[in-house]
């Protein structure tokens, strides 16, 4: 009797224990150290909407992964929160800041709650660019041989990327210097990624009109596949100084292969 | 005494003890570092195969440090000066442009700030690196706008200030060498001056080289000017659909004519 009392009180104890041992991990519901370039994953669906105004209703569905914003502190409840660059993600989430009159593309800040959000690893389907020295990933790839000088930038291009939440998306005649993403040409999700060496096969159950992918299935969700090389191929653009005996930098290219065309991507500005 | 308190104790001497040593005499001696010599020194280059003597009172450029037995050592930059101290490098097969280690103690230096007549450059950002550009500061002037694609197996006509002191000439330099040959002219800058935000460096010598922009002030009186032209150029190598180096240069104006130091490489793989 004595010893199972003993057993009892033991595993009371262990009970008590466990209780105590999770009650600091219930309590600290914020999310905290994030790395530079901090990828998260929504936990379920958020309706915010866009920073300052507030004019704009935002859905963004559970399961989406971006590249979250740093950590603010409010000045109130000093709990941390965060903003979303609607900019990143595929076309349907951001139609609404993009189309809207004001310049801003970020939510209104979101609690930054571990029932929201999960940190999440930096996606696959954006390792196809890896800026050298800063180590952020994705970003555009433009069509062509090499970059244009930088007076004269204002020639429209064409170009790709993958978005935060995996979408591919190929945009013809893109202004460079716009602020927010313009609706793409044509897009599709990324269903899977396959890597071979410096080879990327991107998986699509849609076609993506103006690039060059191979049908590979007539049913599923990898019917289409599209091939991105990445080379160790730097190429220069000299931007002239104002006074041309002179130069102001130089930009620095690498060359890529998208569906068998040239595209290129801007790795680094150097100034003499 | 507790056993906490004596640990505390001991810990708090080690603290101490490695603080010491790591603050040597000559803790602000660093790389790029001018010094002084407060007495000749004699000594060789780092493969000892050239023996050096570095008259009292000559600038020398910091190389480098080391630290052995608890004592600091530099080494000094010998191509950077003149070539009365540098000569001996010129006649051994396996130059090294480094001096041997050298004790930093007051017997053999003092520290001292840059001198005005290397102000024309940043003397002091040799070697210094960021995303993957190296700074190449070495104070040489290549007469021209940009350094030719073929520079590995070509020359032009090159101005150095040594650091300690003399206006070196060069009719005829490559632009890769290991160590300077003798220069065509030599001077010794008697006076330098650096007029705060002109950009200009004023050096005074008591004769002139004929192929330099020298305005001559009176008998045995005459002056370069070197001016920022706050402009740069770029050199791509090979070409640019397929880069391997980028090289820049920074624009200077000596007198009125065109001169230019390549200020920095960046290699791609």
């Amino acid at each position: 009797m004595t010893k199972f009392r003993l057993q009892f009180g033991l595993f009371a104890l262990g009970v008590l224990l466990t209780i105590g041992a999770t009650i600091p991990v219930d309590a600290s519901t914020y999310l905290s150290h994030f790395s530079k370039d901090q990828y998260l994953m929504t936990k379920k669906t958020i309706h915010t909407t866009n920073s300052h105004y507030k004019n704009i209703k935002i859905t963004i569905p559970k399961g989406t992964v971006f590249k979250s914003s740093s950590l603010t502190r409010s000045r109130k409840t000093k709990h941390p929160y965060l903003t979303i660059n609607l900019n990143r993600l595929h076309w349907s989430l951001r139609k609404g800041v993009v189309q809207s009159y004001h310049n801003v593309t970020t939510t209104s800040g979101i609690w930054a709650k571990s029932s929201t959000f999960k940190k999440v690893h930096a996606p696959a389907y954006q390792s196809y660019f890896k800026q050298p020295y800063t180590g952020t990933i994705g970003g555009l790839i433009w069509q062509g041989t090499k970059a244009f000088p930088l007076r004269q930038q204002y020639k429209i291009e064409n170009c790709l990327r993958v978005t935060d939440d995996g979408y591919l998306e190929y945009f013809t005649g893109y202004d460079y210097w716009v602020k927010k993403m313009p609706e793409p040409h044509s897009a599709a999700k990324v269903e899977q990624l396959v890597k071979k060496g410096n080879a990327y096969y991107f998986y699509t159950k849609s076609k993506i009109s103006g690039l060059t992918m191979k049908h590979v299935a007539k049913k599923g969700n990898h019917r289409y596949r599209l091939k991105i090389t990445k080379t160790d191929q730097h190429m220069a653009t000299v931007n002239p100084a104002q006074d041309k005996k002179y130069d102001e930098s130089v930009t620095i290219s690498i060359r890529y292969y998208v569906g068998g065309k040239k595209f290129y991507v801007n790795s680094q500005v150097i100034e003499p | 005494m507790k056993p906490t308190t004596q640990l505390i104790a001991g810990a708090l001497f080690m603290l101490g003890a490695t603080f010491i040593q790591t603050q040597p005499a000559h803790a602000t001696v660093v790389k790029n570092s001018f010094l002084k010599t407060q007495r000749s020194i004699s000594t060789y280059n780092s493969n000892k195969h050239a023996k050096l003597t570095l008259p009292k009172g000559t600038v020398v450029q910091v190389a480098g440090t080391k630290h052995l037995h608890g004592n600091k050592y530099v080494d000094v930059y010998v191509d950077r000066l003149s070539y009365n101290i540098r000569k001996p490098l010129l006649s051994v097969k396996k130059p090294t442009v480094y001096s041997h280690w050298i004790r930093a103690k007051g017997y053999n230096f003092k520290q001292i700030h840059k001198p005005t007549y290397l102000s024309y450059y940043a003397a002091q950002s040799d070697g210094k690196k960021s995303q993957g550009k190296v700074r190449t500061e070495t104070g040489d002037l290549w007469k021209g706008t940009r350094l030719p694609v073929d520079y590995a197996t070509s020359a032009a006509a090159r101005l150095r200030v040594t650091t300690d002191g003399y206006l070196e000439y060069d009719a005829s330099s490559p632009f890769v060498f290991k160590v300077s040959p003798k220069p065509t002219a030599s001077l010794k800058v008697e006076k330098a001056s650096h007029p705060m935000a002109s950009g200009e460096t004023i050096l005074t010598t008591k004769s002139r080289v004929k192929q330099l922009p020298f305005v001559k002030k009176s008998k045995d009186h005459y002056q370069l000017t070197i001016t920022n032209a706050e402009a740069g150029t770029i050199t791509v190598v090979p070409n640019t659909s397929k880069v391997k180096k980028i090289l820049t240069n920074w624009i200077f104006k000596v007198g009125k004519e065109s001169w230019y130091e390549n200020n920095s490489v960046t290699t791609f793989k």
